[in-house]
């Protein structure tokens, strides 16, 4: 199953890409703000994501869709 | 797409580096190495279709998407066709995005509308949007086919091979040619500072052209809700999402037209795994 994870951007350089489905830093979502990074794997949550709050795909994109992660700007 | 086979009975001239030949009984051009391996491309038997379309690609809303270098991007007119099947409302949705990522304004954006649900194409060349609304609901979880076409002054964009009814604002025919353009993305629009408008759902046989094809021809694309083979309309680019040379496997959507514009899917790096499947046997 694949599961969500909201991680400061600052941590992303501690980001082990192989043990999550984004690609690279350059590739992932990033708030609007660019506070804050999206990450998702499949299965048991990476060490280096220990303690982060993890989301279903529907609960992800609830919040996604919010004023944090879109931007008026996008039309 | 090029077929490329290998053959050894060719020889060349102790002078030669390599040899490039066009063989008049195969129209096949043969490159060789300079070691006697030579490779065969023969245009001829170019063909992205299979006989079926069993594979479209899933976008999970959230971050994936296909990115690629520019296609057609001298073209001041053109074509964009694709099938499209949503699986959420109320948030805009990149279907295909061609922009300059070296700046923030200058982009071209095929998208469903989040506010209308209607198929919308949007530019920007620097200044104000130009926006072109349809008048049909697409954003209804069932296959959609889609197509916009521009020809070099106005935009005609259609749902299921039949023309719409346009809201324009600032329609000013700009298109790919109007700018410089440094990628080509599918799913999600990718501009200098913003990543986003995620598609959430399948999108299958995407393709481009470099001139406004008719209504007619539209309507062959759509060929009654069936995709079908597009090669005698000869597409600049074509995407058959999981049915192409990628064989529902790997992370590169090959182009099967005979131009070579791979794409590259992204964050989605286990694209096989059938618990987040990007490849789906799910098609129109």
């Amino acid at each position: 199953m694949r599961t969500y994870c909201i991680i400061n951007s600052s941590e992303v350089s501690g980001v082990d890409f192989d043990q999550v489905l984004q690609t690279s830093a350059d590739t992932l979502r990033y708030s609007v703000d660019g506070s804050k990074a999206l990450l998702k794997y499949e299965g048991t949550q990476p060490f280096f994501l220990l303690g982060k709050t993890e989301y279903t795909h529907e609960e992800i994109l609830t919040i996604l869709s919010g004023p944090e992660w879109t931007s008026d700007d996008e039309i | 797409m090029s077929t490329l086979t290998t053959h050894t009975t060719a020889s060349r001239d102790s002078h030669s580096i390599g040899l490039c030949k066009f063989n008049t009984t195969t129209n096949a051009i043969e490159v060789s190495d300079g070691s006697n391996n030579w490779q065969v491309y023969n245009p001829d038997t170019a063909t992205g279709w299979s006989g079926s379309n069993t594979y479209s690609l899933n976008f999970d809303g959230a971050d994936d998407y296909l990115i690629g270098s520019p296609v057609t991007a001298s073209a001041q007119q053109g074509t964009i066709s694709a099938w499209i099947k949503t699986s959420a409302s109320g948030s805009s949705q990149t279907i295909l995005n061609t922009s300059d990522a070296t700046v923030d304004n200058k982009w071209l954006n095929l998208r469903v509308d989040g506010s209308t649900g209607h198929l919308r194409f949007v530019a920007n060349n620097g200044g104000t949007n130009s926006i072109t609304t349809g008048s049909t609901d697409i954003n209804t979880g069932s296959w959609v086919h889609v197509a916009i076409t521009c020809n070099s002054s106005a935009y005609s964009l259609y749902v299921d091979g039949s023309p719409e009814t346009l809201t324009n604002s600032n329609n000013d025919g700009t298109w790919f040619g109007d700018f410089s353009l440094t990628n080509l993305s599918i799913g999600r629009q990718i501009r200098s500072t913003i990543s986003a408008l995620p598609f959430n759902g399948n999108i299958d046989e995407v393709a481009v052209w470099d001139s406004a094809l008719s209504s007619s021809q539209i309507s062959t694309i759509y060929n009654s809700g069936t995709p079908s083979d597009l090669s005698s309309l000869s597409p600049k680019a074509w995407w058959r999402m999981g049915d192409g040379l990628e064989a529902n496997s790997g992370t590169t959507i090959y182009d099967m037209s005979l131009f070579s514009n791979d794409l590259t899917i992204e964050n989605a790096t286990d694209p096989t795994n059938t618990a987040g499947a990007v490849y789906q046997s799910d098609t129109p």
